[in-house]
């Protein structure tokens, strides 16, 4: 009976507990859920106050309208007030119209160098075997080809997954739903990296002048697609001098390049002919870094340097675009007025980019991004001679 | 299982769930800026309830390696238990007014569960005096 007793008590004292935790809840339930709801009930009130305060504001409209019309105008044009604003070094010696389409005719063939020592494990990067090459570069010795570090090609592995027979049972056909899952998943994400050497450029000798080639690309242009180009500081890596801010993606473009160095080559070339640098697309921002490179740290080769670009996008900043310009003034920059890649990336995204060099302009509308940017439309334009640095009055027909 | 184990598993059950309400009580106090204070105490009432729960096995002493383990992974499942419980909550409350001012509770509570469950099952793994 006593035992009894006990356990009733000991129960008894139990539930008052378990019923005093509960109600303990319960009270907490309520109060922060009623806390919660005076909390948004002053917020909907303190809405309700500014909005009514800010409808009752006397406002001039049309100040207001004039502003944010001003805003928006400074804002689409300001990069073109950067532009405009930078005062770059004009050019000693005019334009070489004869030399204009060597250079093209050579980035063609840089090209068709590097897609051969994509495909070809065994090219020895020897431009004379290539379709673009011609008569015309006999005269010409090539005493180098640059060797990137290397090249990252994917290939997708198939993974097979057995397809098993219909089940009637759910949990199976769910079980086998997620399995289907997972290979699907791991078809696309199985990929293999592999690298492989490739050819960034060339360097040609001659008796009457020397020319540095670097290579561009046909198809991969979603390094300049990226709006958000980030930049990088470039600082002379002989000397640690600060040069300005660059594309963060052409730098290390320009860095892969690692036998032989451009500028341990460079300075093997006679100083007393001039020495010509070009490149199409990628190639005119690596030929860019590259002239600046080789000015500042070969100064015998300095007074000899000529730069020909063709599609450049923007490589650098105001302070690149200054220094580079006053280092290599001698610099033109072919472009399609109908290629969206030279204007890339914008004047003012992530950093300031401007370009740099004496523009000459031709318009050859393809219809299409790749196609107006393809060295194959520039070389037409500078075969036909029809580039030019007079400055145009737009809107234009695009009639001659 | 002895029914004087099976009774003993009761009560030890008994008191973490009540230890679980209590320190769930904690997170439903609607006074902002004392979260660094609740939770203090929620680990005093934890580190209590741990101690309660080993006095109902007597502080059994022995326990195998297993033993040892399944307490050391059952204190940090206890944690992630926590943090999903928080999780769910909390995104349930973006949807639906007032639930997320659950979140808290519900964390404390299965916190204090899962380390009350884990603890009453390595004293129960120890050898009887």
């Amino acid at each position: 009976m006593l035992m009894v007793a006990g356990v009733r008590e000991s129960l008894m004292v139990k539930l008052k507990r378990r019923q005093l935790l509960l109600g303990g809840i319960a009270a907490g339930v309520i109060s922060s859920t009623a806390e919660d709801y005076w909390t948004r009930k002053k917020q909907r009130q303190h809405e309700t106050t500014l909005l009514s305060l800010a409808e009752q504001t006397p406002q001039d409209t049309d100040s207001l309208l004039q502003a944010a019309f001003e805003a928006d105008n400074q804002k689409i044009y300001e990069g073109k007030a950067i532009q405009a604003a930078l005062k770059l070094t004009n050019p000693t010696l005019p334009y070489s119209r004869e030399m204009s389409k060597l250079l093209i005719q050579c980035s063609k063939i840089a090209t068709q160098q590097y897609l051969t020592s994509k495909t070809e494990l065994s090219y020895d990067g020897s431009i004379t075997k290539l379709p673009a090459y011609t008569s015309q570069l006999d005269g010409y010795t090539q005493i180098a080809s640059f060797k990137g570090k290397e090249a990252k090609v994917e290939q997708t592995l198939q993974v097979e997954v057995p397809n098993a027979e219909v089940t009637s049972d759910p949990l199976e056909q769910d079980l086998e739903r997620t399995g289907e899952a997972i290979g699907k998943t791991v078809k696309e994400s199985l990929k293999l990296k592999r690298q492989i050497p490739v050819y960034l450029g060339f360097i040609l000798s001659s008796k009457r002048n020397n020319i540095i080639v670097f290579r561009g690309t046909q198809t991969q242009t979603e390094w300049l697609n990226n709006f958000t180009a980030l930049q990088k500081n470039y600082t002379d890596p002989v000397s640690g001098r600060y040069l300005g801010k660059v594309h963060r993606g052409f730098i290390n473009n320009y860095l892969e390049i690692v036998k032989p160095l451009p500028r341990d080559i460079a300075r093997q070339l006679d100083p007393s002919v001039p020495c010509y640098i070009t490149g199409h697309s990628l190639g005119a921002a690596l030929a860019t870094l590259a002239a600046l490179d080789l000015a500042l740290n070969i100064p015998q080769l300095h007074p000899q340097l000529h730069l020909y670009t063709y599609a450049s996008p923007r490589v650098g900043d105001p302070t690149f675009a200054l220094l580079h310009s006053q280092t290599i003034p001698n610099n033109y920059r072919v472009i399609n007025l109908a290629d969206a890649i030279t204007l890339m990336p914008p004047t003012k995204a992530v950093g300031v980019y401007v370009h740099v060099g004496q523009e000459w302009s031709f318009l050859s509308q393809e219809g299409d991004l790749m196609p107006n940017h393809v060295v194959d439309t520039y070389r037409t334009a500078v075969e036909s001679n029809v580039e030019t640095d007079r400055s145009r009055t737009y809107p234009t027909s695009g009639e001659n | 299982m002895t029914p004087k184990s099976l009774q003993l598993e009761r009560e030890v059950r008994t008191l973490v769930l009540d230890y679980a309400f209590g320190v769930s009580i904690l997170g439903l106090i609607p006074i902002r800026g004392l979260l660094t204070l609740k939770l203090l105490v929620a680990a005093g009432l934890i580190l209590k309830m741990m101690r309660d729960v080993g006095a109902k096995w007597s502080f059994r002493k022995g326990q195998d390696i297993l033993a040892i383990f399944g307490n050391l992974f059952g204190g940090i499942g206890a944690f992630a238990m926590a943090f999903m419980a928080w999780l769910t909550i909390f995104s349930i409350g973006l949807f639906v007014p007032y639930v997320g001012d659950l979140a808290v509770a519900a964390s404390l509570f299965t916190l204090t569960w899962g380390l009350g469950q884990s603890t009453s099952q390595f004293y129960a793994n120890g050898r009887r005096s």
